[in-house]
């Protein structure tokens, strides 16, 4: 009796181990994950701020985002040697041109140079305005929820300045043209 | 006028992502008297462009670099450069640098420190932005060894977190090419 009380303990103490270790794994996990991010956090500034921006546009001329203020804006912040960026402008033209008579205003910000960004546009010309500012489109890109300045960055301003989509990485096209569609307003061709 | 608002139904569930310093983590080696082995280790699911690094010293007379010689990476198709050099896993890099003497004879002066700047992207579709990463040089005249320590300084638009790697326990290093 008293061998098998011995035995029952040691199999106590052997699970009770056992149960430690896996806890350990758990913390070891844990502390693992605060290494990464979710992408996507609260967007800091103020729908006033975001339309007092400036940047300069390819040919240095300052262009307000405030001049878009009645449009419904789609930010996208890309740069030269981001290859998903570049992936998806064919995208973002495509949408310029569908839904360009319907209120939308696409406008590129480049966290790049100026040249960079002038060589790309000769090869890969956009129906929509680039604008470029190599440190400051991260900047501003983070207070919109980009908290680990990731491109791309794409973000959708109701007109007003109401977040209506705030996406990191390539967009898709057909939620977005669904977004868009239930935002732009409906247009009655008369014969 | 309205402010901003982000609800949570406007954010799409993203992949959680690591930090850039841990996705691409640095580490410097004495290599030779005048040469520094660099390593960046790239966390699966992550790579980084060869033609994005950069390195130079502060203060710039603290040292002259010379060519850096990368490991052989992988060429990827881009639909307006054509072919660019990319690495997964490991990249290895020799810069040759020759310390100042002048800069050593102010004791007052601040460490110079080797700066190296990469840039990466995520298999999740998503880059980086350009990261400065600090690596203090030892004074002229004494041994190259370094502090088994690297700094990041920043990415274009905000501060990163201090890494600090071991860079003594490397692996033996592939045949670096010229280009």
């Amino acid at each position: 009796m008293r061998k098998f009380a011995v035995l029952l303990l040691i199999l106590i103490l052997v699970l009770a181990s056992v149960a430690l270790w896996l806890g350990h794994g758990d913390v070891a996990s844990e502390a693992l994950s605060e290494k990464s991010a979710t992408a996507i956090h609260e967007v800091v500034a103020s729908a006033g701020a975001v339309y007092s921006t400036t940047f300069p546009d390819v040919d240095g001329q300052i262009q307000r985002l405030g001049q878009w203020e009645q449009r419904l804006l789609l930010v996208n912040f890309w740069a030269t040697w981001c290859g998903p960026c570049k992936e998806e402008m064919p995208i973002l033209a495509k949408l310029q041109a569908r839904f360009g008579d319907k209120n939308l205003q696409i406008v590129g910000i480049a966290a790049d140079s100026p040249l960079n960004v002038a060589n790309f546009s000769k090869k890969a010309p956009v129906n929509y305005p680039l604008l470029v500012d190599e440190m400051g489109a991260i900047q501003f890109s983070r207070r919109l929820g980009n908290r680990l300045g990731l491109l791309p960055h794409t973000v959708l301003f109701r007109p007003g300045g109401e977040v209506i989509y705030n996406r990191l990485g390539v967009i898709s096209e057909g939620e977005l043209s669904d977004i868009i569609n239930k935002h732009t307003p409906i247009v009655f061709k008369s014969d | 006028m309205a402010a901003t608002s982000l609800s949570a139904s406007v954010a799409r569930a993203e992949p959680e992502l690591l930090q850039a310093e841990n996705a691409f983590q640095l580490s410097a080696q004495r290599k030779d008297a005048k040469t520094i082995g660099l390593e960046f280790k790239i966390a699966n699911g992550y790579y980084m462009y060869r033609k994005r690094f950069r390195f130079s010293v502060e203060p710039a007379s603290a040292a002259k670099l010379g060519k850096a010689k990368f490991s052989k990476g992988k060429m990827k198709l881009d639909p307006t450069f054509g072919l660019v050099e990319t690495y997964r896993d490991s990249v290895h890099i020799l810069l040759p640098i020759v310390l100042s003497s002048k800069v050593s004879l102010s004791t007052n002066a601040q460490p110079a420190r080797l700066i190296v700047t990469s840039q990466g992207c995520a298999d999740a579709g998503v880059c980086f932005p350009p990261v400065r990463q600090a690596i203090t040089l030892p004074p002229f005249g004494t041994a190259l060894v370094f502090p088994d320590n690297v700094v990041s300084t920043g990415s274009s638009g905000g501060p990163l977190t201090t890494g600090v790697h071991d860079g003594s326990n490397s692996p033996k290093q592939p045949p670096v090419n010229n280009n």
